[in-house]
């Protein structure tokens, strides 16, 4: 009962930041708050209007398989061309499908969200599996891919789908269930089982259609990246954070898992997460850490040393100065933006 | 960031390495396609000919085909949002046409790759046929929707 109460408090705290907040921490936390919002209405969206797309995306890989391994025709159509357009989205601007329109993606964040209380109750919550054992089951995924590419080529795919838990999903939601295998419905228990301990635990480690994403070349813009000179020691909020484990660094070999949710960036206490930055000049930089010194020192310590303060010294940790031009790539326009071009992409091929 | 052009490249090298992989499989994808696209219009003047060739052959035979009766029946099936219902024509004992008549509660999409089983059930005249995969629900709802029809071939419950 005490841990439900902690639970509402959190809550209550939380609307308070909303409605009020005091100080930069409580603002950074109102920015994550508002930011995590959104994606959930753009998720209950897609849900609601593409259920469907995530399942045909991934047809489309089984298709090619199919055609290739059967040697018949490849017809540009249906499946297939959702694929490649969803490729292609991806390739420019990362995976936004698979943080903010996968309904499979969805179903995991809201079996994490609505289990908070019974991993409070087991104390377990916000505990994360050691970063190395997930970058090792990260890998899980792709033998999955492999495993029902082989299938497919090799066509025995239809005898052995009856045990597929996406298909006891698709069933669930139709409200059809004969003729899917007992079996099916156990490995979909157990793949929810695991989404209520670990965050995106399907899309970490099993998602085949998230294998392929990740070896996508994404537009290095599209991700998010951090510049570590101006890190907080030690701080490792981002991948403390990031629900696949990973730090904000687009160059990084691991930067294909980002789902693009953009928790790094609201989570960064000094803002340093951002797809695009630019920063002063040198001459603006030390004309910014003049003024500061300036305002915070008495005004004729900063005239009698203005070479101090002149210096293109690096900028104090934890307080770098303003960029001059930042997209950090949590914009509410951003965002709907993407959306709205992945829904008319879903409605024209899907 | 201070970077030099040599740092520029090594940085990139990640990506690099999978875009040319990429560029690779698409590759590999296109000259698979358009060799199978070469092939199957030769395959289809092939398999014209054999249709041509079996027709000519039931024509010229007095035997019936497996079922019973003569007729257009229907079945109705569950597809994924609801019934489909699949009208099949019996003549001289073959399957000879299926057409799907209802399926307003399907999701075009999925629907769409599924209706190509009319023809693959007149091909193999059965509905013992594999399913779409990815559309496994409306194929269903076509397939046994069919099988309801010729059963009533079947019995001999004379179609309309």
């Amino acid at each position: 009962m005490a841990k439900n109460k902690s639970l509402v408090n959190d809550i209550k705290k939380d609307l308070g930041v909303i409605r009020k907040p005091k100080g930069r921490a409580q603002e950074r936390r109102r920015g994550e708050l508002l930011h995590r919002g959104l994606r959930w209405a753009v998720q209950i969206a897609f849900f609601v209007a593409f259920p469907g797309v995530w399942s045909a995306t991934f047809s489309g890989v089984k298709y090619l398989c199919q055609q290739v391994g059967a040697t018949q025709p490849l017809e540009l159509s249906g499946f297939f061309a959702l694929l490649l357009v969803i490729l292609g989205y991806t390739c420019v601007f990362g995976r936004f499908f698979c943080g903010y329109a996968c309904s499979f993606g969805f179903l995991g964040d809201a079996v994490y969200a609505l289990a908070t209380p019974l991993r409070r109750a087991l104390g377990v919550d916000g505990k994360k599996l050691p970063v190395r054992a997930r970058h090792l089951l990260h890998q899980v995924k792709y033998f999955v891919l492999l495993g029902i590419c082989l299938a497919c080529f090799a066509g025995v795919w239809s005898s052995v789908s009856g045990y597929s838990p996406w298909g006891a999903f698709a069933g669930l939601r139709a409200g059809s269930i004969d003729g899917i295998d007992a079996v099916a419905f156990v490995l979909l228990a157990a793949v929810v089982v695991g989404m209520t301990l670990e965050e995106r635990f399907f899309c970490q480690f099993l998602c085949p259609l998230g294998a392929l994403f990740t070896q996508l070349p994404v537009l290095p813009a599209a991700l998010f990246r951090r510049d570590r000179s101006t890190c907080a020691p030690r701080c490792n909020r981002c991948q403390d954070r990031c629900p696949v484990g990973i730090h904000p660094d687009r160059y990084d070999m691991r930067s294909g898992e980002c789902i693009e949710c953009g928790r790094c960036v609201d989570g960064c206490p000094v803002a340093n997460v951002s797809l695009l930055r630019i920063e002063q000049a040198v001459g603006e930089k030390a004309a910014a850490a003049g003024a500061g010194a300036a305002s915070g020192a008495p005004a004729g310590a900063a005239a009698a040393e203005p070479a101090a303060a002149a210096k293109p010294s690096a900028p104090r940790l934890g307080r770098p100065t303003e960029p001059r031009f930042c997209i950090r790539g949590t914009e509410v326009t951003l965002v709907l933006l993407k959306a709205a071009l992945l829904l008319v992409l879903c409605y024209a091929f899907a | 960031m201070p970077s030099t052009f040599r740092e520029r490249f090594l940085r990139r090298r990640v990506w690099r390495a999978k875009l040319i992989n990429a560029v690779c499989v698409v590759a590999a994808v296109f000259a698979y396609a358009s060799w199978a696209a070469n092939a199957a219009s030769a395959d289809e003047a092939v398999r014209a000919q054999m249709k041509a060739d079996e027709e000519a052959a039931r024509a010229a035979s007095s035997e019936r085909g497996p079922y019973a009766t003569d007729g257009v029946f229907t079945g109705t099936a569950q597809g994924y949002g609801g019934p489909v219902t699949t009208q099949v024509t019996v003549e001289n004992g073959y399957i000879t046409a299926v057409e799907v008549v209802e399926h307003s509660s399907e999701t075009e999409a999925y629907f769409s790759q599924a209706e190509p089983l009319t023809e693959t059930v007149v091909e193999a005249q059965t509905t013992a046929v594999d399913t779409v995969s990815g559309a496994t629900f409306s194929s269903a709802g076509i397939l046994n929707g069919a099988t309801e029809a010729l059963q009533q071939s079947s019995a001999g419950q004379g179609g309309e």
